[in-house]
Formats: structure tokens, sequence, C-alpha cells
């Protein structure tokens, strides 16, 4: 099979994921005990209006008629109004969703470049000092949670260094004319260089938090496959042909090793977006995970499906796109 | 006399284990002559990989080597730094290991694997030069360019794959270890090796893994490779029947030492020492109607606590008192023929 053939399965496997996401997520959100139609009418709204607004959310209808009702408009594009914007919720997530991707895509950086570094240089000085403060590092970082980790990291940075803004994502006083919503691009199209400065700036806290556990896995993850990957034949052999150090870790030993991180690298990239539910919200980030989180908190149905949805989509992608740098690093694997 | 290339001497090593230090070689001394293909025959376990590995400075942690030399073209290895052992590895000295499928780099392809062993020892500027001024008409390059070093190295890779007559050579090179067959797998590795037109090449029980067929066409290969390159032979196996086909000389190793060492028609012919007597014993002949198996009784001995003075004489069936005393030294009993026993001191 070649692997546009591939591709095209997988994109279309993306369809049955979503329906049963929605399912699975329309079902939860329906049994959890509290009443939207109250919360969108107000604490103090008379019973006659808060049956109005059920009427006109359409919570009144059975469970099945109103999934078949937002399926229906979902295959237009249409996600519902949400309830505590009072937005379409389309709209509140185009506005949000670069914020995210920037944030994720910052932390995935993070992690890659400061993960792999030292993973390697664990596994080649292997026991030594500078072993031991790695691994250090890295039992810090997988022990430590986020949230404290952020509240932390603010206190430091922000409070007593003042290195670093408290939230947001850029300056409001920096204006920057919106393009594509993801800042770092917006600025670099328009040559706004205080604004890539600034955004990158706002960035560094919160995707630091965001990645910090992933280096650590990454960290672990690549040094004890190293070490394995340092016994095997094909390096004896390596050596035997007279290869230097260098060629023997970099060519030999790294890209052996590399192929289960990438797997641990996709499943962390799921694990990322839920933390930005937490993260967003501690940073004041203006992005999906903090719009989750109030909708969860608000009983928001229509901004909850949306938000899921999306994720399950952005999941979904990071996944494919796994699979064939999979393809790539292990010439064993072919579709 | 012919001229020595290789000679090893009292050469030691242990291997510090958990359990205690395992004398892994305990003295072992042998001269491969210039040329010749020479045979080192024993069972699993007795030495004759770390001899190898030893050669080639490549013993594993926690092994080491912890006395004796090896001399090469009169040049001491172990007195080497890890730099120049490094520039040996590969180009002078070569080895092919046993096992194609986990020795080859699963996620390169043949023709990397093989590419970077010729890039790492040779220079091929004149070569590249030559390809500069011909194909790209490029008469007044001084130094080569990339494309033309990247076209000389991979003729040679092919050059090497042909000298091992690998079928479709130029498919083989874009192609991983996984694609290819167990022969052509060790045909592959048998071209790494002699990419560099190594003096000396290592078989390290180089046909184990390969069934019988294939295994003849191997070690017809590696025997004609041997008259066209005019490199000289160490082989490593446990098959008698194969020494017997391919090998000049012979040496029988038994636990960390040699037991014998001869010209291999005279060890097959008038073998002296009790371990290669049974050795040959326990090899059943066609000629005759086999009913039962004739075994070496007893097992190899553990090398943390060898048996003291000649490590065969618990199995032995000449044992003498002296045996368990006094270990048996190397020495020449007959010109060429060596053996380390006391009933021939």
């Amino acid at each position: 099979m070649k692997l546009w053939q591939y591709l095209i399965r997988r994109v279309m496997l993306i369809v049955p994921l979503l329906i049963g996401v929605s399912l699975i997520t329309f079902t939860v959100s329906h049994l959890v005990p509290g009443d939207p139609a109250r919360l969108a009418a107000g604490l103090h709204a008379s019973p006659e209006t808060v049956e109005a607004m059920r009427h006109r959310l359409g919570l009144d209808k059975p469970l099945p008629v109103q999934y078949y009702l937002y399926m229906m408009r979902l295959l237009h594009g249409d996600l519902g109004t949400s309830i505590m914007t009072r937005r379409p919720v389309i709209k509140d997530i185009m506005i949000r969703w670069p914020g995210t991707i920037e944030l994720t895509t910052a932390a995935m950086s993070i992690i890659i470049i400061l993960g792999i570094p030292l993973g390697v240089i664990s596994a080649t000085h292997r026991d030594k000092l500078i072993d031991h403060a790695s691994r250090i590092f890295s039992l810090l970082g997988v022990s430590m949670p986020s949230f404290w980790l952020a509240l932390i990291l603010q206190l430091i940075f922000c409070k007593y260094l003042k290195i670093f803004p408290v939230g947001y994502r850029i300056d409001p006083a920096i204006g920057l004319r919106r393009i594509t919503g993801f800042n770092v691009l917006d600025s670099l199209l328009t040559l706004n260089f205080p604004a890539l400065v600034n955004s990158i700036w706002h960035m560094i806290l919160p995707a630091f938090t965001l990645g910090f556990q992933g280096i650590a896995t990454v960290q672990r993850l690549l040094r004890s496959n190293m070490l394995d990957s340092l016994t095997q034949d094909y390096v004896k052999l390596a050596k035997a042909k007279g290869m230097p150090e260098r060629i023997v870790i970099y060519k030999h030993v790294l890209r052996n090793s590399m192929i289960p991180v990438v797997t641990v690298l996709a499943l962390m990239f799921g694990g990322m977006l839920g933390g930005t539910f937490i993260i967003e919200t501690i940073f004041s980030w203006q992005g999906l995970g903090r719009y989750g989180a109030s909708a969860i908190i608000n009983l928001d149905f229509p901004a909850i499906m949306g938000v899921t949805l999306i994720y399950a989509v952005i999941f979904a992608v990071a996944n494919l796109v796994v699979d064939i740098l999979y393809a790539y690093l292990d010439p064993r694997i072919r579709y | 006399m012919p001229e020595v290339l290789l000679r090893v001497k009292n050469l030691r090593v242990n291997f510090y284990t958990y359990a205690g230090v395992v004398k892994a070689l305990d003295g072992v001394s042998f001269e491969i002559y210039k040329g010749e293909a020479f045979g080192l025959v024993g069972e699993t376990g007795c030495g004759k990989s770390v001899t190898a590995a030893s050669i080639l400075r490549l013993v594993d942690k926690p092994g080491r080597i912890v006395d004796g030399e090896i001399i090469f073209e009169g040049e001491d290895l172990l007195k080497k730094s890890e730099r120049e052992m490094r520039e040996i590895r590969g180009s002078k000295i070569a080895i092919v290991f046993q096992d194609p499928m986990t020795y080859l780099n699963p996620v390169l392809t043949i023709g990397d694997q093989i590419a970077e062993t010729i890039r790492e020892h040779q220079d091929l500027t004149v070569e590249a030069l030559e390809i500069e001024r011909n194909e790209y008409h490029n008469t007044s390059a001084e130094k080569p360019s990339k494309k033309a070093l990247r076209e000389a190295v991979l003729r040679r890779v092919e050059e090497a794959l042909k000298m091992v007559r690998m079928p479709d050579p130029r498919v083989v090179i874009d192609q991983y270890p996984h694609e290819l067959s167990g022969g052509m797998r060790q045909r592959a590795m048998i071209a790494m090796a002699i990419s560099c037109n190594p003096k000396f090449l290592i078989l390290d029980e180089a046909t184990t893994f390969l069934d019988v067929t294939i295994q003849r066409q191997i070690l017809e290969l590696v025997k004609d490779l041997k008259d066209r390159l005019g490199c000289t032979l160490m082989i490593i196996t446990h098959d008698m029947g194969i020494i017997a086909e391919t090998c000049d000389r012979v040496a029988v190793m038994y636990a960390g030492t040699i037991a014998e060492c001869a010209e291999t028609k005279r060890i097959f012919s008038k073998p002296l020492h009790p371990y290669t007597r049974g050795l040959l014993d326990a090899i059943p002949l066609p000629t005759e109607d086999v009913k039962v198996l004739k075994p070496i009784p007893g097992f190899v001995p553990n090398l943390i606590n060898p048996p003291p003075g000649c490590r065969f004489h618990p199995r032995c069936p000449e044992a003498m008192e002296v045996c368990s005393r006094v270990k048996p030294e190397l020495r020449e009993v007959e010109p060429g023929h060596q053996v380390a026993c006391h009933l021939y001191g």
C-alpha cells in the first residue's frame, strides 16, 4: 500500500472516532448533576424563566433526540451556541485554538530540545556525576504536579525576580494585527519584532510548566533505550568496523533508541492537551483549555462538546504525524 | 619458515563478575602465518570469541585483558592507543560475526553500512577526482566535489558486493537487513569486512546460523576471497568439519587454554591431546553403523573456580597424578605440532 492510500484511510478513520467521542461526551456531560438552564437563566430567575430557557436551549427534549439534533447541526458546521458566552461555539473555538496549538507546540519543542540531549548525555556518561544530576532533575520532573510547579514558577519568576509576565499571551499594549491567530506567526508576517519577542516571552513559563514532565519522561526513556541499544550486536559490529564513538552513538544507537521515544511523544501530546486545562487557567492563557475548563464549571454543554471534539481531531492528527514519522525511523514498518 | 602475521603470547583475559573472577583466557599463545587459514576450534564458552575480541581490543566490560602480547605486523596491539586501534579495526583487521540479523543495524541500509566503513578508512580523493574529470568533465577541479566523492564510495560499495557475489548489488545497496535472506545478509556482512581490503580477516562462527547449503556457499566464497585478496584468515568454529575443509592449521581450545596446535591434516591423522582425540571420536563416521554417539564424559568446567593443574584432567581418561597439580605448558613435540599435556612431557 502506498503512503497516500494509508493517509486517506487514516483520515477517514477520524470520522467514526469523532462519532464515538461525541456520543461519550454527550452522555457523560448530561449525566453530570446540575441544571444548565438554571445557570443560564441566572440564580434569581423565576421558574417560568428557567423553563423558557430550558425550552430555548432544547434541553426539554429526550436525550437521544437532543443528540440527533446536535449531530445534524454538527454536519453543517454548527456546534451550537455557548451558554456562557452566548456566541456560537465555533466562533469561540476559532478565536482560541491557535493559542492552545502555540502553547503545546512550544512545550513539545522544549521537551525535544531538552529531553533528548539529557537522555543522550545520561546514557553516554552512565553513573557519572552528570548522569546522576540529570536523573535527579527528571525525578523532580515526574514527581512535581504541574499546577504546583506553575504557581511556584510564577512566584519566583514573576513576583520576586520579575523576569517573566504572569499571564496572557501578549502584552495588551502591543498592537498585533490578527491574521492566523498564532501570535508568533502573525508577528513574523507583519514584521512586528517587539510583538514576536513579547509573545515568546509570555510563552516560556507556561510552555515549560506544561512540558516539564515530558522532559523527564523522554530523558528516562531515552537513557534506558540507549543503554540497552549500546549492548546490541550491531554496536559491536560498528565498533569492530572502526567507527568513531560519535558515529556509533548518534548514528547507530540513537536512531534505534528514538523509535519508542516517538511513540511516547505522541501519547504525551494527548496528555498535554489535557494539561492545557490547568496550565491555561493558571496563566490566564487565552486558549481552548481555559475555555473548556470554564465551560465545565458552567455546565456549558455545547462548549464542552465543541472543545472535546476539537481536541479529538488534534489528537488524531498528532497520532497520524507520529505514525508517519515512525515509518521514517524504522524501515521495518511499511504501510 | 613462513612469515608470522599475528603472534598471540600468553594472553590472559578476566571477567570481573559479581559471582567472582572468570578467567576466560588463561595464557593463550599461538601464531598465525601470512596467507594461511588458521582455525580455532573448541566447545561453547572455551574462549574462542574472547580471543577474537581481544585481537580487536573489543573485550566488553566487565572483561579485561590483564596480561600478554598480541603482535600484529611486528607491533603490540595491546600497547596501541584507542585511536590507533580504531584505524586498524575494519581496515587491517576485519571480522565477520555469527548472526547477520542482529549484527547488522536494522534501521540503516546495507549500502550505508558498507559505505561508512569505506568512508572511515579509505582516502578516495584520487578515484573521486577521476570521476570528476571523466564523468562531470570538470578537468580543473583540484578537490573532488561531494557528489564525486559520494559516487566513488558508491562504486566501492558495489564492488565489494560484487566480490561476495551478491545477486543484484545495485538493488541491495538500498535495501534494509530485514529485506534480505540469511545467506544474503551474511554476504553483506562479509562485503563490509572486505570493503577495505583487510590483511587479516576473522570469521567468528560466521556460518553457524546458516543452513548447510548456504554454509557451503559461504565457505566456498571465503576460500575464494582469501585467494583473490591475499588475506590471512582466522576461522573460529565448533565444527570440526569446517576446520577440515577450510583450514591449513588449527588450534584446539579448551576452557581458556590452547590444548593442541598443528597442521589440520596432522590433527586429524595423529591427534595427541586426549581432548582432541575425544572431540574427533565424538564425530559419527558415515562408514560406521552408529547407534550411540561417543561424548566426552563430564562438563566444561566453571571458569570462576577452574580445576587446578590441567583444566581438562577431571574429564581426561588418561589423567595422572601430576595433572591435578601442575599446569602443562604448550610444548612443541614434533616440528609444527604443539601440545599442552603431561603425557608428552
